[in-house]
């Protein structure tokens, strides 16, 4: 049988990629997807991508007109798929069945303010790798990027997936890009736990 | 569910493991464990209200957990 996970997910590249080639929309996928590649393979039920576009008229239509000819669907309707679309640079559809769902975290052309959030987009999008997921060609976050995203978003899954990445790849992550990075967001504490193999409740003790 | 020292420790034995298993094998278990994660959830639905499709099920599923999140 096939997996309902990978049909969607197969769909989910074809449309980023199309919409990367025809438009010029960076994608690159992030999140809990990536855990079989950089950490421990974890269960989830959604797909997270991460695109670049700029947040215009235009963009809607050119989005809305793609999920249409893959036949995505909405949760309920298009109009709430793109309500506050611009403003919480946010937007969740379903794959073709209707079964998993994909948020999309958008990037505007410029960051809309210096929060990190903002930051570690634009600087994710510098280091996107191509990789073969399953034998499609798709655009995922690196290795590095993948840990400073964790620890920003900074929850207990994120942190758990960040340690088990440092410990896995701990011989070829980039510990400069990350000190420096790690610096520059705010994050060094906690980045320095994860580099000591610190526990969660002694990083997060109230969680 | 507290990350302790034990759970890190057992995490760097399995890490050991991890690396030494082919990365297609890897991508392999990740999709099996969501498929079954979804088809679980569907089933467990399906035999409270029989009448329901998957795809109405994962939707009311996903409204609800965005209900949650505007809660918070």
């Amino acid at each position: 049988m096939e997996s309902l996970y990978l049909k969607a997910l197969s769909a989910f590249i074809s449309l980023f990629e199309e919409s990367e080639e025809k438009f010029g929309y960076k994608y690159m996928l992030v999140g809990g997807v990536l855990t079989s590649i950089y950490a421990e393979a974890r269960q989830t039920q959604d797909v997270d991508i991460l695109i670049q576009v700029r947040l215009s008229q235009d963009s809607k239509l050119n989005l809305q007109k793609i999920f249409q000819k893959y036949n995505f669907q909405p949760i309920t309707n298009w109009e709430d798929v793109f309500l506050n679309w611009n403003s919480n640079q946010f937007i969740q559809i379903l794959d073709p069945d209707g079964i998993v769902k994909l948020d999309i975290n958008l990037a505007g052309s410029l960051p809309k303010n210096n929060s990190i959030y903002e930051k570690i987009k634009f600087l994710a999008f510098k280091n996107r790798k191509r990789h073969k997921f399953n034998g499609m060609l798709c655009w995922i976050q690196g290795m590095e990027d993948f840990i400073l995203s964790k620890l920003v978003y900074g929850g207990y899954q994120d942190y758990k997936d960040a340690l088990a990445c440092w410990i896995r790849y701990n011989q070829k992550l980039n510990v400069e890009y990350l000190l420096k990075n790690a610096k520059e967001l705010g994050i060094k504490e906690v980045y320095q736990a994860l580099t000591h193999n610190y526990s969660v409740d002694k990083v997060f003790p109230d969680d | 569910m507290v990350l302790t020292d034990r759970i890190i420790s057992d995490l760097q034995t399995k890490m050991i493991f991890i690396n030494k298993i082919p990365q297609q094998k890897l991508t392999q278990l990740f999709l099996d464990m969501c498929d079954s994660g979804i088809t679980r959830y569907i089933e467990s639905e399906q035999e409270k209200t029989p009448e329901l499709n998957s795809s109405t099920i994962m939707k009311k599923y996903y409204l609800f957990l965005n209900s949650r999140k505007s809660e918070t």
